[in-house]
């Protein structure tokens, strides 16, 4: 067995959710509900998040670092909260695709590509 | 007045987490809640259908609330935010003032006596260092706090922490120093063993100083995170209270 870093099978949906958030935060800082919301899914709403799951989420990656929450006030609409992606997260995310296009490589040898059952 | 204040008001029961840290969680929410909700009318549904839609999107489940509860718990963290005058109970309060005021009477005596400072050795340098980045840092927040009435939370939070990480590092200082003259204290006397007493007399002597010197200089420094942090977490809370007891409006 190499020493290369895998995907973890056993909390799977968990680093899942992870990279999916990182990925949305890609391209700047977005607030919660545009996280959740589908328009901000490339895969047209396949990758949808419930407010639930998006909360912890996203405190966890902040706690670790990987994203940066900043608060704005934006006068009569009160204070906002958005988040980006921080120097640490950035490094991240490229580390975890590079895991995730091999998992899906993998993932495809096993369940075989194109085939109809 | 919030249109989602019942909601709010029963995920704020079920998240078990300290203050400010709650706090947050529920403006972090209460916003979102509002900007779907904005969404949704910008989408051209009514109010009443917008607010039933947002709801349902935030059925936030007792599972995922602790999981937020999960991220934000460490026995730390909850240690230091019942530090913040805004989440202390008025019994701690009034423990803390009673443990603090003696406590800053007797080392505003003892600077005042003068001989103490110089007696701290070498060390008291990097201590009054520590004080006065700790109050060059005070007064840029309280500036900003009671002058400017800017509660801009972010900015009075940014860099906050060094003044307890300053506190701890004086601590520390003058238990170093402390132990490394008892070394040259061992040195001396094992040379010359007649004066050990003397020397060790006057190792006592300065250590006293430099150890009282160390912690007024720790209590300032203190102060000033315990002061700071204490008006941000009343301001969030708050904030946050004035959400969560505000009545449903109609949409």
């Amino acid at each position: 067995m190499s020493g290369k870093k895998r995907v973890d099978i056993q909390n799977l949906t968990k680093s899942c959710n992870e990279v999916l958030v990182m990925s949305f935060l890609k391209d700047g800082p977005k607030h919660g509900y545009q996280l959740a919301l589908f328009s901000e899914d490339p895969a047209g709403g396949y990758f949808r998040f419930k407010y639930g799951t998006l909360y912890p989420i996203l405190h966890k990656l902040e706690k670790q670092g990987l994203i940066k929450g900043l608060w704005s006030d934006e006068g009569p609409r009160g204070k906002r909260k958005s988040y980006c992606l921080t120097k640490k997260g950035r490094a991240w995310l490229k580390k975890e695709k590079v895991v995730w296009r091999e998992f899906m490589q993998r993932f495809k040898q096993v369940i075989g590509e194109g085939e109809s059952e | 007045m919030n249109r989602f204040a019942e909601q709010l008001r029963m995920i704020d029961g079920m998240l078990d987490i300290p203050q400010p840290s709650r706090s947050r969680v529920i403006l972090e929410i209460s916003a979102d809640m509002e900007d779907l909700y904005e969404h949704y009318i910008g989408q051209g549904l009514g109010g009443e259908e917008a607010v039933k839609r947002t709801i349902e999107e935030f059925d936030i489940s007792a599972e995922s609330i602790d999981a937020i509860a999960e991220v934000h718990d460490s026995p730390l963290k909850r240690f230091l935010d019942r530090f913040s005058a805004g989440t202390r109970s008025a019994l701690e309060r009034t423990a803390l003032s009673v443990t603090m005021i003696p406590v800053v009477i007797l080392a505003l005596m003892l600077s005042r006596s003068g001989g103490m400072f110089g007696y701290s050795g070498i060390w008291k340098w990097p201590l009054l260092f520590g004080v006065v980045v700790a109050v060059a840092l005070g007064t840029t927040k309280w500036y900003r706090l009671f002058v400017l009435k800017d509660h801009n939370i972010r900015a009075v939070r940014k860099r906050l922490n060094a003044a307890i990480y300053i506190s701890l590092g004086q601590l520390a200082t003058g238990f170093i120093g402390m132990y490394f003259d008892l070394f040259q204290t061992w040195m001396k006397s094992s040379s010359d063993k007649v004066r050990t007493i003397m020397y060790l007399a006057h190792w006592l002597q300065r250590s006293s100083a430099l150890l009282s010197t160390a912690m007024i200089a720790a209590i300032m420094s203190g102060l000033i995170w315990i002061v700071t942090s204490g008006k941000a977490a009343s301001i969030e809370q708050h904030e946050a209270e004035l959400i969560l007891d505000s009545e449903g409006e109609s949409p």
